[in-house]
């Protein structure tokens, strides 16, 4: 599934808690008591996505990581749907 | 009477200084007004109708509720007593008579740690061991060999703060100390590790460790170094330090907090904060603790290793004979 088109931003739900520590994120879900980790890209992502339009945040990536923009979409479309399906992210807008 | 302002030794009997100076009364105090927690009158406790927060076994039994109200905290030892702590009069009301043992047990392990909590500390449930000024938590399961460990380290020169609660500051250096002086271990661990059971208090179907003389307790906070998740190991296999990663030692932690609230709008986001400082300021560990005393005095070196290091270290410490962390 692809994300992001029309403007879409997402937002972390209101019962989820966010930590950074030590580059990484960690996610705690209040609603289902449980505990979710990212590593350092993906802590990335996530700070990244709840800052700016999902167009912008590919856009950025791209930049930081001097990566292939096909494939950095495709990751970051991954993240988001297994984090929206989890319940960890909302879209917000678009 | 009135009490004089600097209490005798008389007129602080019966009371415990705890972390952070706060002074807790017991029922058999004569002075409870010079603490700032007494306990009062047996009464009846009325149970809030918001949700508790639960504390489960792993077979998911609930043992303990409490609720964090505006003006109290209320603790529900489930089968045991509830327990009340009023904001307004510094009362600590219990529901029911219980044996003195039960009641100080009750007071120091679950109310105690629950009452710094709700203040704003952070409260792992662990003992505080330190060497050389250099401190060390030890966390782990119930059962997992904390205490035994503790009074391990304790009969090997170590200080020791306490074996149940620890009261971290996530300052720059971090700092520790324990919740109160105590260390309370089975018969059998105090029998396996040398302990004399007449220095020993009885309380709750185990031994409460006195201090006298050069082993007394450690009271001052302490610079805190490392966090040990203390892990039971087979006899004969070696004790072992594996730093975690940043994310699996933050979740680890966060299941060793007393946790006075978990909503969002209260402490919580703080609880989690403070823990990341920690992560990121001390090294967090699997410490596998291998069965007996050659186990003990195996782990003991390993986080005699850990306390010397300077940097942190990179891969995990072996200590089959003598302990030693690689730089």
């Amino acid at each position: 599934m692809e994300h992001g088109t029309d403007g879409a931003s997402y937002a972390l739900p209101s019962q989820v808690l966010r930590s950074d520590v030590d580059g990484q994120m960690v996610l705690l879900d209040l609603a289902s008591e449980t505990y979710f980790g990212l590593d350092e890209v993906g802590a990335r992502m996530v700070a990244r996505l709840t800052e700016l339009p999902f167009d912008e945040v590919v856009a950025s990536l791209i930049e930081t990581f001097d990566a292939d923009p096909a494939v950095v979409r495709r990751d970051l479309d991954d993240l988001v749907e297994r984090l929206v399906s989890s319940g960890l992210l909302v879209r917000v807008g678009g | 009477m009135r009490a004089p302002v600097s209490p005798t030794a008389s007129e602080r009997a019966g009371i415990m200084r705890c972390a952070g100076g706060l002074r807790i009364a017991e029922r058999t105090a004569p002075y409870p007004q010079n603490a700032d927690l007494a306990v009062g009158p047996v009464g009846d406790v009325d149970l809030p109708s918001a949700p508790p927060m639960e504390s489960q076994r792993s077979d998911g039994f609930v043992w303990r509720r409490h609720w964090d109200r505006t003006k109290r905290l209320v603790i529900d030892i489930v089968g045991i007593a509830v327990v009340e702590v009023d904001d307004a009069t510094s009362i600590v009301t219990f529901d029911r008579s219980l044996d003195p043992e039960m009641e100080q047990h009750l007071l120091f392990d679950h109310v105690l740690p629950l009452v710094l909590a709700r203040d704003g500390q952070l409260v792992l449930h662990g003992g505080v061991v330190a060497s050389g000024g250099h401190g060390m938590v030890l966390v782990g399961r119930t059962g997992a060999g904390k205490s035994t460990l503790t009074a391990f380290a304790w009969q090997q020169g170590w200080t020791i703060g306490g074996d149940d609660g620890a009261v971290v500051d996530p300052t720059d250096p971090p700092t520790v100390e324990a919740t109160y002086p105590t260390v309370r271990l089975t018969p059998a661990a105090a029998e396996m590790i040398g302990i004399d059971p007449e220095g020993c208090s009885p309380i709750v179907g185990k031994l409460r460790l006195e201090a006298q003389g050069s082993k007394a307790f450690g009271t001052a906070p302490v610079q805190l170094r490392s966090i040990a998740i203390v892990e039971p190991a087979p006899a004969g296999e070696p004790a072992r330090f594996e730093s975690l990663g940043a994310v699996d030692a933050h979740a680890r932690l966060f299941s060793a907090t007393f946790h006075a609230d978990y909503s969002r709008t209260a402490r919580l986001p703080g609880v989690m904060s403070n823990l990341a400082t920690i992560v990121e300021r001390t090294v967090v560990g699997r410490l596998s603790v291998p069965r007996g005393l050659e186990g003990l005095r195996a782990a003991e070196q390993v986080l005699q290793g850990l306390v010397e290091q300077t940097d942190a270290p990179t891969r995990a410490a072996d200590a089959g004979g003598r302990g030693g962390v690689p730089r």
